[in-house]
């Protein structure tokens, strides 16, 4: 069984090969999201290898749990496996479109579950990327996703967090008050007006 | 109230019901003039667009690889998977069979989707072939009576290859007298103190074990309440003496497979 061995180091190698960040361009995705929509198996695989850590890193940050993040990134696959057809590139980005999957399935699991089981435990800084992202992850996001990290590093950090809270966790005014520890109507201007800075700062798109 | 004398407002609700802190009555509300006024279905669009890629920020994380077996299983294609393996692994010279370790030789997985590929030609050859040769409707010169049904009802038929994809037998489904019949085409025969087992495939679930074979030549074992359709592929394992301890499959190594097929 020597050769074994061979061909599961030579499976490794090919597998870190595809893993590179490179293959995460949207050009590569809408390739593999075509295969993937005509039943090809294996391109599943080849989009799961590549997209996975992004789509992992997004049920992280919205969900407290691992297990639930594992849970909704499997969900997900699932769902990309059989909408993969529905997929139109003119209307939104590869990674844009797999991403509104995981979080839709991921709030459709925060509503499954008891609401006080919900305990964040990361930091809020984590939400979205802070600082100037690597080479590696910029060449991973789309144009759109670069634009709007350009345009989230425009607002106050506060306003960046309320932003994010209440997108990527589904909070309420009150909810991201509570957890920003401010009084609601502070959280309603900061909401505000870092959405008014970021149509502004995306400009005609 | 019309809302096209204030786009400024109309923008801000969109953002709001776009980010998700529009809720309750004022959400469902703008839900319901978005569905009649396309002016406003835009502008929640423009938002979701903007919004979007907010999904893509952050760092990834790699996912254990326990949630893309969960993912194969859900989807069942492991099968397709290991058929995929096994082209690549043909694709390199054969290995001499060391007898000392042998996982993927021991995989069920392994040996299913395998036998779905290697066999399938092979057993659709053998169909035309026992087509031809088994008495599948009555040839008797006079009509049978109740007391004369024919003897075989074959309905289901499989050729179970070794790992080196040689025909080692073939197993034959009378699904109306519920009995699997056993012909051996070599002298395929457990090793000293251990039996053969067969089992059925289902397409999800555990193998159900359809009886331990006898050492040697030919055998017709009772089917039972087991049905032919429910199992796509064939498996023998090499069992202790008297048959796998566990009734929900092998403990020993998978040695034949083969897909089993309705003969008409």
């Amino acid at each position: 069984m020597q050769k074994l061995s061979n061909i599961a180091a030579h499976a490794i190698t090919h597998l870190s090969m595809t893993a590179n960040p490179q293959e995460l361009t949207p050009e590569t995705l809408v390739a593999l999201l075509e295969r993937v929509a005509g039943e090809d198996a294996s391109a599943l695989r080849e989009l799961y290898d590549v997209a996975s850590p992004k789509l992992f890193g997004l049920a992280l940050r919205i969900l407290s749990k691992p297990e639930w993040a594992e849970e909704v990134l499997q969900d997900s696959f699932v769902n990309i496996w059989r909408f993969a057809g529905d997929y139109r590139r003119g209307l939104s980005a590869p990674m844009t479109w797999m991403s509104a999957i995981v979080r839709n399935r991921a709030f459709d699991h925060l509503r499954r579950v008891n609401a006080t089981e919900t305990e964040w435990s990361d930091t809020l800084d984590d939400l979205v990327a802070s600082g100037d992202p690597t080479p590696e992850e910029l060449s991973s996001m789309s144009a759109e996703a670069r634009q709007l990290a350009r345009c989230m590093e425009t607002l106050e950090p506060a306003q960046r967090q309320a932003v994010a809270l209440a997108y990527l966790r589904d909070q309420s005014h009150s909810e991201i008050a509570e957890v920003l520890t401010v009084p609601l109507g502070t959280v309603k201007s900061w909401i505000r007006r870092g959405l008014q800075k970021l149509k502004t700062c995306l400009g005609g798109v | 109230m019309n809302l096209h004398r204030y786009p400024e407002l109309v923008d801000r609700l969109a953002a709001e019901f776009v980010i998700g802190t529009l809720r309750g009555g004022a959400r469902r509300r703008l839900q319901r003039y978005a569905d009649h006024d396309p002016a406003i279905r835009r502008a929640l669009q423009d938002w979701e667009r903007r919004l979007a890629p907010m999904a893509e920020l952050g760092p990834a994380a790699t996912p254990p690889t326990r949630v893309w077996q969960a993912i194969e299983e859900q989807l069942g294609f492991a099968a397709r998977r290991q058929l995929e393996s096994r082209a690549a692994e043909a694709a390199r010279p054969t290995p001499p069979a060391l007898p000392e370790r042998r996982p993927w030789f021991e995989s069920l997985s392994f040996w299913r989707g395998w036998a779905i590929g290697v066999t399938a030609l092979a057993a659709i050859a053998f169909v035309l072939v026992v087509r031809s040769i088994l008495p599948l409707s009555p040839t008797q010169p006079t009509p049978p009576t109740v007391a004369q049904q024919p003897e075989n009802e074959i309905s289901h038929v499989a050729v179970l290859d070794n790992k080196e994809a040689q025909a080692v037998m073939l197993i034959s489904w009378d699904a109306v007298h519920a009995k699997v019949k056993l012909h051996r085409l070599t002298d395929a025969a457990p090793p000293a103190g251990r039996s053969m087992q067969l089992w059925g495939l289902p397409v999800n679930g555990h193998p159900v074990s359809l009886g331990v074979m006898p050492d040697h030549g030919d055998a017709t074992m009772p089917a039972g309440e087991q049905q032919p359709q429910q199992y796509p592929v064939l498996a023998v394992s090499i069992e202790p003496s008297g048959g796998s301890p566990n009734p929900d499959g092998p403990t020993g190594p998978v040695v034949f497979t083969g897909k089993l097929l309705p003969v008409s």
